[in-house]
């Protein structure tokens, strides 16, 4: 009877209580920063971790999985410190690396077993755990096969299952669906979110697919060169960046436009569809009142979201010109 | 076959103690050691060290009758032959942590096994403890448990003038022992995690122990002395073990540098393993 000395409790962090939360985290490499000063509160279901190649995403996973030590700086992880509780943190922990890690003359059971006994559960729950897990990705039949015998996207799905086998507070994928063909990442991407709307699992989706991150993710962390360029919410209201907003008109627009103009919209104006970035401190009631002002029909109001594409492009600009 | 619903559910029960993965880190390894056919034969060949020296044991004590029928000459078990007989089963003992050892830590490196094994709650020395242990366990089977059975065997048929005056000879064997499986486990693990093919670290490890005996006996023979020793590894361990078995010194005045050796040997070996052993691998 192993020694039982820890319970895995509920999810410890609540929903809106900070899952990461980075302070002034610094991590070299020799002379080198990985890691610059890094400071922000993630609090997502899914936080995506995004950044051109060398930002620091992988160093910043490292950190936090204390495989790095920070040169500088603190990191709390669903309310425990880095350094002080690694053990405790990386109990927590499901991780799914980017590259190959699989141990070639094991089995996917063997395998995603051993993972579960080395996270703390006892052998008998691990083993059946481990079936459950493969079951759900989708290895259910190929389970018992050497993992050196499997396909890149088998890997992929086993990478997942050991991830997942002990019931993880958080979840770290790191590109998931790399080397995935599109039915393959069509599954990893309906396995993720089924994970994620349980909502007793938060997860931190680095990939470097765009549009990866804006199906799963409801929060961004952009990273370039070790900093953190853009941190915000994404979709709805909490959308960052100007409100940029699209209007159909019904009849002739006079001086609408100067009249939107007076209070600091731009406007770019077609022939009766009209784009308008909005001032921080106009409210949309403010555009019917000028419009009805001016017995002006408007047709269609309709903010547009900013993609994360833009946000993305947008934060890699920024930084030049800052630069 | 077992069929699983496909859906996941978390799992809020209890959990088990840091030392209880370094356990899991021994059994996967002792498991995946002994899956290996060739290995087990191995293994079980190398008992029959100690099979024949218990025989050897047995008849030293009943020698009377049969040297009346085949002339053979008594044996004398003393210090000297417990100190022989360790030396032979360590030099088994090698063989077969030369082809076992390199299936320790090599597999878990070669396709990234250690970034998930690591970013488990189990540190670097937990893990290095689980695998240490499968090689101090199996060569502690190989030699001083068997040893200590001979030599139980012994002090049961001895005289008690024997008993009194050899009954030391458990501990040495013992400490002997401990120093060899210290030194050729952390010399293993290390050559296994920096050497990624198999047959070329069991060629590594049996180069270590067969060049740097060959080697030795050439320094030896050409400088007339036995500075050569130095090399060997059996020669700086049999330096060593005259101190615990109270013998006379292979090459006197070299013992402390033997020990030295020795220490440096197990260090160098232990900083080596740990450098290697990293969830992640830091491209500067």
């Amino acid at each position: 009877m192993p020694s039982l000395a820890t319970h895995n409790a509920p999810a410890e962090a609540s929903a809106t209580s900070p899952v990461i939360s980075l302070t002034g985290l610094v991590v070299r490499y020799g002379h080198r920063t990985a890691l610059d000063q890094l400071t922000a509160n993630l609090s997502g279901r899914a936080i995506g971790l995004l950044g051109p190649n060398g930002a620091g995403k992988s160093t910043l996973i490292s950190a936090l999985l204390g495989f790095l030590r920070p040169t500088a700086g603190t990191a709390r992880l669903l309310d425990l410190d880095l350094g002080r509780d690694d053990q405790a943190i990386r109990s927590r922990i499901g991780y799914m690396p980017e590259n190959d890690a699989f141990v070639a003359k094991m089995n996917a059971v063997t395998l995603t077993r051993m993972m579960g006994e080395l996270s703390g559960l006892p052998p008998a729950v691990a083993l059946e755990r481990a079936h459950e897990c493969l079951f759900y990705v989708g290895l259910g039949e190929a389970r018992y096969r050497p993992l050196g015998t499997y396909s890149q996207g088998m890997r992929q799905m086993a990478k997942l299952a050991q991830a997942i086998v002990h019931g993880p507070q958080l979840l770290i994928l790191d590109e998931p669906t790399n080397s995935l063909d599109p039915p393959g990442r069509e599954r990893m991407l309906r396995l993720i979110r089924e994970i994620r709307d349980r909502g007793d699992i938060r997860i931190i989706l680095c990939s470097h697919l765009l549009r990866d991150v804006e199906e799963i993710c409801d929060e961004v962390l952009i990273l370039k060169q070790g900093r953190a360029v853009h941190h915000g919410k994404l979709g709805g209201e909490a959308a960052p960046g100007p409100r940029l907003l699209e209007l159909e008109l019904g009849g002739e627009p006079g001086d609408f436009a100067a009249a939107l103009q007076s209070r600091g919209c731009e406007l770019a104006c077609g022939a009766r569809r009209w784009k308008a970035i909005l001032p921080p401190e106009m409210e949309l009631r403010d555009v019917y009142q000028l419009a009805a002002d001016r017995s002006l029909e408007l047709r269609r109001v309709q903010f547009r979201r900013d993609t994360l594409e833009d946000i993305f492009l947008r934060a890699m600009e920024d930084e030049s010109a800052g630069a | 076959m077992a069929v699983h619903p496909q859906i996941y559910r978390p799992y809020q029960g209890p959990l088990s103690g840091g030392w209880r993965r370094v356990a899991v880190v021994h059994h996967y390894a002792r498991r995946r050691m002994f899956d290996s056919r060739v290995l087990t034969a191995l293994f079980f060949i190398c008992l029959l060290v100690p099979f024949v020296q218990l025989v050897m044991v047995y008849l030293s004590h009943n020698l009377s009758f049969l040297s009346q029928a085949s002339g053979l000459k008594a044996l004398t078990v003393d210090n000297a032959f417990f100190q022989d007989y360790l030396h032979y089963s360590c030099v088994v003992a090698f063989i077969f942590v030369a082809f076992a050892a390199p299936g320790l830590v090599a597999p878990d490196l070669a396709h990234g096994g250690l970034s998930i094994i690591l970013a488990r709650p189990l540190t670097r020395w937990q893990y290095i403890a689980g695998k240490f242990s499968v090689l101090a366990i199996l060569l502690s089977l190989l030699t001083w448990v068997p040893a200590e059975i001979v030599f139980l065997v012994q002090y049961n048929l001895a005289t008690p003038d024997w008993r009194a005056h050899y009954y030391w000879i458990a501990g040495s064997l013992l400490l002997a022992s401990a120093l060899w499986i210290v030194v050729l486990s952390l010399l293993a693990l290390a050559v296994s995690a920096w050497v990624k093919w198999r047959i070329v670290a069991a060629g590594a490890l049996l180069g270590i122990y067969f060049l740097g005996s060959g080697f030795a006996a050439a320094a030896d023979a050409a400088l007339q002395n036995n500075v050569g020793d130095l090399f060997s590894l059996m020669q700086l361990h049999l330096m060593a073990w005259s101190g615990f078995f109270d013998t006379p010194p292979t090459a006197p005045g070299l013992t402390p540098v033997a020990w030295l050796i020795l220490l440096a040997l197990a260090g160098g070996s232990l900083a080596l393993l740990y450098r290697r052993i990293r969830g992640m691998q830091v491209v500067r």
